[in-house]
């Protein structure tokens, strides 16, 4: 893979994760700004965790504890958006 | 063979007092000054007024009763609620496709029931939304790292979203 197809692969990975991002910024009514730092890590969040509704693109919180809540909450959404 | 009734002394007690309270304050009335009679004509009057606000008491109670009674029955009505709505979420939570197929079927049954009877339907996705926001809040507040670049970002374009971190309007907690 060339250095082009490889640059252009990364764009299209962003756009997909910018997609997500703004899609479920619009569905939860929470700012993007949020999510997109949640996909970068930090010192302070650096467990991972992969949510359906963002496009299984993965955001990195605090705790496990935290990453098992949100990975509760992301199944009951796909639920009961389901309905 | 049983006593006749006038020669048992329990009767005849009755039949006493009976005709004591009936001939003492008639004899008491006839006879007294017009003290006596004005008190007696005002105790009587007081006793009418008496039974006159037992009867509106009445209906005050009766009414405090239902109205108490009715929400007894919505508070236990939403408790049953709450109880199947948090069962509801815990199924829809799993990990086991199963499990998440009964809180599908569950939850519309439970919209289903609510549109039939004209209730309010329940809401499991604002729920939801709440807690998915709430961890996700809590997940930046705890870095100090990205409430900077957030507030960064706010300042660089005239000032953070309000309620972007600070007081998230839907944050539950």
């Amino acid at each position: 893979m060339d250095h082009r197809t490889s640059e252009r692969g990364e764009n299209e990975s962003m756009a997909v994760t910018t997609e997500s991002i703004q899609s479920a910024a619009q569905a939860l009514n929470l700012d993007p700004k949020i999510l997109t730092v949640l996909t970068k890590p930090s010192a302070a969040r650096a467990v991972p965790v992969r949510l359906h509704l963002l496009g299984d693109e993965p955001i990195y919180v605090t705790s496990q504890e935290q990453a098992d809540k949100l990975e509760r909450s992301d199944r009951a959404y796909e639920v009961v958006t389901s309905v | 063979m049983p006593a006749p009734l006038l020669r048992r002394r329990w009767f005849r007690v009755l039949l006493g007092v009976t005709a004591a309270a009936i001939v003492l304050p008639t004899l008491v009335y006839a006879l007294g000054g017009p003290g006596v009679r004005e008190a007696i004509d005002g105790f009587w009057r007081w006793f009418d007024g008496s039974l006159q606000r037992l009867q509106v008491m009445s209906w005050v109670v009766a009414a405090v009763v239902a109205v108490v009674s009715y929400l007894d029955y919505l508070s236990s009505q939403t408790a049953q609620q709450l109880e199947q709505a948090r069962w509801v979420a815990d199924k829809a939570a799993s990990g086991d496709e199963q499990q998440r197929r009964v809180a599908s079927r569950a939850i519309s049954d439970m919209e289903e029931d609510a549109r039939a009877r004209g209730e309010q339907v329940p809401s499991f996705v604002e729920e939801v939304k709440d807690s998915i926001r709430s961890e996700m809040i809590d997940a930046v507040v705890a870095d100090d790292e990205a409430v900077q670049e957030l507030r960064g970002e706010g300042d660089d374009q005239g000032g953070p979203e309000p309620g972007a971190i600070d007081g998230a309007p839907h944050r539950r907690r």
